[in-house]
C-alpha cells in the first residue's frame, strides 16, 4: 500500500507517498502552469528569443534565427512555405516574386503576416514583429487563402510542395506554452519533491520556451514561434473549447476559431444566430454540429418550422417527431402553460387555434388572457425519466404519455391525469 | 387511481401511506418548505412548515425520493403559479426533467 512505501526525496531518486505539504505546493504548481497555458498578454521578443536559441543549442544545434509570428495559422502556413522554398533552394525566385506580387496589389493582413515571416527567413533578415490587430479581417476560407498565397510566392512549380508541407505541421511544430502539462510536471518534481538530473539544466530552457511562446515552427535554421492569443481562451467546465458569446479563441492577427461545448461552428452560430435557418440546420451533415444549430434556433421552433410529423395531439399536447441524420430522433411535446400570463405570447383564441383539446384551460378563460407555449424533449421511445438517469419501459407515442414520462410516469398506467393543474 | 396535482414543474402524486423507510426532514427554510426552486428567477414552489412535513428516503435502486404528509390540508404556493390546494394525505413529490441525448457515437465514413 502506498501509505507503507518509504518516502525517499534525494536530488537523484523521489519515491513514496506525497505530504499534505507537497499536495498543495504541487496544486501551485499547476495552477501557475494553468494560467501559463491562458496566457494572452503579447509575446516579447527580448525573451523568447533567447530561450529559444538555447533550446536549439541545449539540443546540440546551432542557434537559430528566430522570427515571431501572430499566430498558430501564419507559424504553420509561414513555416511550412519557408521549409520548401528553402529545401528547393528557390530563395531568389520566391524573393522576386513577392516583391513583384506586391507591387501589384498590396498583401491582406493575415497574409502579409505569413509573406512578412516568410522574407524574414529566407533573406535571414528579421522583419519588425507587428501584427494588425485581433479585429482584422480574415479570409472566409483559409485553405483558400493558402492555396492562393503558396501560387503567388512559389509559383505552379512550387505551390504544391508548399503547400504539402504547410499540411504536415504536426512533424514540425512544438506547443509552447499550450502544452504547459508536461513543464507542469517536471517543474512539480524540481521544486516541489526536489529532484534535481541532470537533464535539469536542458529542461530550463525547454521551460523558458514553454513560458515566453506560444507554438513554434522548428526548422533547421529558423524558428517561427507564435504570440499569445489577444484574450484569455474560452473554455467550458470540462475544459472543451467554449464561448457563446463570441470567439472561443482570436489572436492578434484577427485568425479565430467559435466553438460551443467543444464542437467547432460557423461564426455565425456565435455572432448572428438569429441568421440560422430550418434549411442551414437539414443540411448541416456533421450532427454534433446540427445539434448546436438546433439548439441556438430553438429546438421546439424548429419542429413547428420544418413541419416535423406530429405522431399526437390530445387534450395533453402536441406531440412532434423529427428522423435525424447521423442522430437520434427529436422527440418533443408541445404543451401550453395552465396559467394565463401578462407576458403570454398567445391570445386566448391563438391558444386555441393552436392547441385544440390541449387548451381547455384557456378555453374556460377570458378573452383577454395571454398564454404561453413551452416544448419538452422526451426520450424518442417516451421512456418514463427520472432526473437520477433512470428510464422507465418505451411507452406508445401520444402527448399524454409525453408529458407523464417527465414526471417518470407512464401515461396510462399510472393514470396520469392531474386533478389540478396550474 | 393516484390523485395528481401539478404546479408547473413540480407534481404531487398521492400515495397510500408514507413508506417505512421514509425519515423526516426539516423544513428548507425556517418559513417554508421548499418543493423545487425556479432555475433561473429564484421563485419556488413553496409550502408553510406547519401545514406539511417533508420526508425522504433512497429507495432499493439508490433513488432519492421525496415525500410530504399533509395532516389537515396545505397550500402550494408559487410568485407565477396559482396556489394548489392540497387535501390531507401522503404524497411524492416529482420533479420534471427534460430529456438530454446521449453523446453521438462517431459514424465510420
Amino acid at each position: 500500500m502506498a501509505e507503507n512505501q518509504e518516502v525517499i526525496r534525494t536530488p537523484d531518486y523521489v519515491a513514496g507517498p506525497l505530504s499534505e505539504d507537497e499536495k498543495a505546493r504541487l496544486r501551485e504548481v499547476a495552477a501557475y502552469w494553468t494560467e501559463v497555458a491562458f496566457r494572452s498578454t503579447p509575446i516579447d521578443e527580448a525573451k523568447i528569443g533567447p530561450a529559444i536559441q538555447s533550446l536549439y543549442v541545449a539540443s546540440g544545434l546551432s542557434a537559430p534565427q528566430v522570427i515571431v509570428v501572430s499566430s498558430p495559422l501564419v507559424m504553420a502556413v509561414a513555416g511550412g512555405f519557408t521549409s520548401a522554398i528553402k529545401q528547393a533552394k528557390a530563395e531568389d525566385a520566391c524573393l522576386k516574386r513577392i516583391s513583384d506580387a506586391s507591387q501589384k496589389q498590396p498583401f491582406g493582413p493575415l497574409e502579409w503576416q505569413v509573406v512578412q515571416a516568410v522574407v524574414s527567413a529566407l533573406t535571414g533578415s528579421t522583419l519588425p514583429y507587428a501584427p494588425p490587430g485581433k479585429d482584422s479581417p480574415i479570409p472566409e476560407s483559409r485553405p483558400a487563402m493558402a492555396r492562393a498565397l503558396a501560387e503567388t510566392i512559389g509559383g505552379s512549380t512550387l505551390a504544391k510542395a508548399m503547400i504539402q508541407r504547410m499540411r504536415e505541421w504536426e512533424q514540425h511544430y512544438q506547443g509552447g506554452n499550450m502544452m504547459a502539462a508536461w513543464p507542469s510536471y517536471l517543474c512539480g518534481l524540481r521544486d516541489v519533491l526536489g529532484l534535481r538530473l541532470p537533464q535539469a539544466e536542458k529542461f530550463a530552457a525547454w521551460e523558458a520556451c514553454a513560458k515566453e511562446g506560444g507554438f513554434r515552427w522548428m526548422g533547421d535554421d529558423f524558428c517561427m514561434v507564435s504570440d499569445f492569443p489577444a484574450q484569455r481562451i474560452g473554455m467550458d467546465a470540462s475544459n472543451r473549447l467554449h464561448n457563446a458569446d463570441g470567439p472561443s479563441y482570436v489572436f492578434r492577427d484577427g485568425w479565430r476559431g467559435y466553438h460551443i461545448h467543444g464542437v467547432a461552428v460557423p461564426a455565425l452560430v456565435v455572432e448572428e444566430p438569429q441568421k440560422i435557418t430550418v434549411s442551414m440546420i437539414e443540411s448541416e451533415r456533421n450532427a454534433e454540429v446540427r445539434r448546436v444549430l438546433t439548439e441556438k434556433y430553438g429546438a421546439g421552433r424548429y419542429l413547428v418550422d420544418c413541419g416535423a410529423k406530429v405522431v399526437s395531439h390530445d387534450e395533453y399536447g402536441i406531440l412532434y417527431r423529427k428522423e435525424q441524420l447521423d442522430d437520434e430522433p427529436l422527440v418533443m411535446v408541445r404543451v401550453l402553460n395552465s396559467t394565463p400570463e401578462p407576458d403570454g405570447t398567445m391570445t386566448r383564441d391563438e391558444a386555441i387555434a393552436t392547441f385544440g383539446p390541449a387548451a381547455h384551460l384557456a378555453a374556460k378563460a377570458t378573452r383577454d388572457t395571454r398564454w404561453k407555449e413551452y416544448f419538452l424533449r422526451v426520450d424518442p421511445d417516451l421512456r418514463p425519466m427520472r432526473a437520477d438517469g433512470w428510464r422507465g419501459d418505451p411507452q406508445a407515442p401520444t402527448a399524454r404519455n409525453a408529458v407523464a414520462s417527465t414526471f417518470g410516469l407512464r401515461g396510462e398506467e399510472d393514470g396520469y391525469a392531474p386533478a389540478f393543474e396550474s | 387511481m393516484n390523485t395528481i396535482y401539478r404546479q408547473g414543474d413540480v407534481m404531487l402524486r398521492r400515495i397510500d401511506a408514507l413508506p417505512a423507510q421514509a425519515a423526516a426532514i426539516p423544513p428548507t427554510e425556517p418559513t417554508r418548505v421548499i418543493l423545487a426552486y425556479g432555475e433561473v428567477t429564484g421563485h419556488a414552489h413553496a409550502i408553510d412548515p406547519t401545514e406539511a412535513v417533508e420526508y425522504t428516503m433512497q429507495d432499493a435502486a439508490n433513488v432519492v425520493r421525496r415525500f410530504l404528509s399533509v395532516a389537515g390540508g396545505a397550500q402550494v404556493r408559487h410568485e407565477e403559479h396559482a396556489t394548489v390546494d392540497l387535501p390531507a394525505g401522503i404524497y411524492e413529490v416529482i420533479q420534471q426533467v427534460d430529456y438530454s441525448p446521449g453523446a453521438i457515437r462517431a459514424v465510420a465514413d
